[in-house]
């Protein structure tokens, strides 16, 4: 059994998630740091919460960590890693499902999953998480 | 029926007629096979070195390569400092008049003004490219926009080809110390093939 399934079907599982700590995502290797904040909001999680690492590919290639319960993620189970306890970690390239953003009004447009053929090559090389004040936020990046 | 070359011969209008209708059947069919088999390919030209310039080539092929398509990319005259271990670029207003100037602080009203600042302006004041800069990197940031630096990583963890223009490299007397590891330094004579087979080629 991985990391992950042991982390799913133990969602009460209270593992702190370790400082620089490593992890393997589609065969490449993510430096993870969390701070105290977040370790300790980790630990305390009742059910999974997944840390999804959005590359955005449009007019430009956007960044963003959104996080999110285990059944609002759009990533199947197989592309997610444990941290440490039910914080899980996936990566998703998505596309915008449409372009035509009069129809959007204020509303971002909706993203879809982009195919992507070699996932490992897009897989950040760094994650950083931090809680603050009630709410998760995160970066991640290509270089040291 | 024998096979002499008369028969043959009298034979030869029922075949074709046959032979048309089965390619009319069976071509679109097998077209369609063998261009959904084949893998797409796209060649960038690269000629400009300044912040703004260097997003799009950088952008259009890791997207490229991450649907899986061939991508190659081209630096030649400025685009060559594309390469260069540390990417010295920044933004010019100079033959780029509708520029917006935006600011990256502030509340939301305040960044949604676009300054007027006429472009005599912005290429006359000294300092003024560290300015836009600046702000165009705040701004970046801000978005979530990933850096050129990171851009030039994906491209070449996704096997982007970077081809570096061999002759301009000596013309501006640089040396290939100064530029990245993984790149292919060639000549047009190499490169206009690849543009001549690529489905996209594009001149940035």
């Amino acid at each position: 059994m991985d990391n992950t399934s042991l982390a799913l079907d133990n969602p009460t599982i209270s593992t702190v998630p370790e400082v620089g700590q490593k992890v393997r995502l589609h065969g490449r290797e993510i430096r993870v740091e969390l701070t105290r904040a977040a370790r300790r909001a980790a630990a305390g999680l009742a059910a999974p919460l997944v840390v999804e690492m959005e590359l955005y590919f449009s007019c430009l290639v956007r960044k963003q960590v959104r996080v999110k319960p285990l059944a609002d993620t759009h990533l199947p189970n197989d592309d997610l890693v444990s941290l440490g306890g039910p914080l899980l970690l996936g990566f998703r390239p998505v596309v915008a499902e449409q372009c035509r953003i009069a129809d959007l009004g204020d509303e971002a447009p909706p993203l879809k999953t982009m195919p992507v053929t070699k996932p490992g090559a897009y897989i950040p090389h760094w994650l950083r998480l931090d809680f603050h004040k009630g709410q998760w936020r995160g970066e991640f990046g290509y270089q040291s | 029926m024998s096979t002499s070359p008369e028969n043959l011969q009298q034979a030869d209008p029922r075949m074709d007629a046959w032979l048309n209708q089965k390619l009319d059947e069976l071509l679109p069919t097998k077209l369609k096979e063998i261009d959904e088999a084949r893998t797409p390919s796209m060649a960038i030209i690269a000629t400009k070195g300044t912040l703004d310039w260097a997003y799009p080539p950088f952008i259009l092929a890791s997207t490229a390569s991450a649907i899986g398509w061939d991508t190659s990319i081209f630096f030649t005259f400025y685009g060559l400092l594309l390469l260069k271990k540390e990417i010295p670029s920044e933004v010019s207003p100079l033959g780029n008049p509708a520029m917006p100037m935006k600011m990256p602080f502030g509340p939301k009203w305040f960044q949604g003004i676009t300054w007027p600042m006429p472009n005599l302006i912005m290429a006359g004041i000294p300092g003024f490219e560290k300015v836009a800069t600046s702000l165009m990197k705040k701004t970046f940031k801000n978005k979530g926009v990933a850096t050129v630096d990171e851009l030039r990583e994906l491209c070449i963890e996704a096997d982007v080809k970077m081809l570096a223009c061999q002759m301009t490299v000596d013309v501006f007397g640089f040396s290939h110390s100064e530029f990245i590891d993984g790149i292919d330094y060639v000549g047009a004579t190499y490169f206009l093939p690849v543009a001549k087979d690529s489905d996209v080629c594009l001149f940035i």
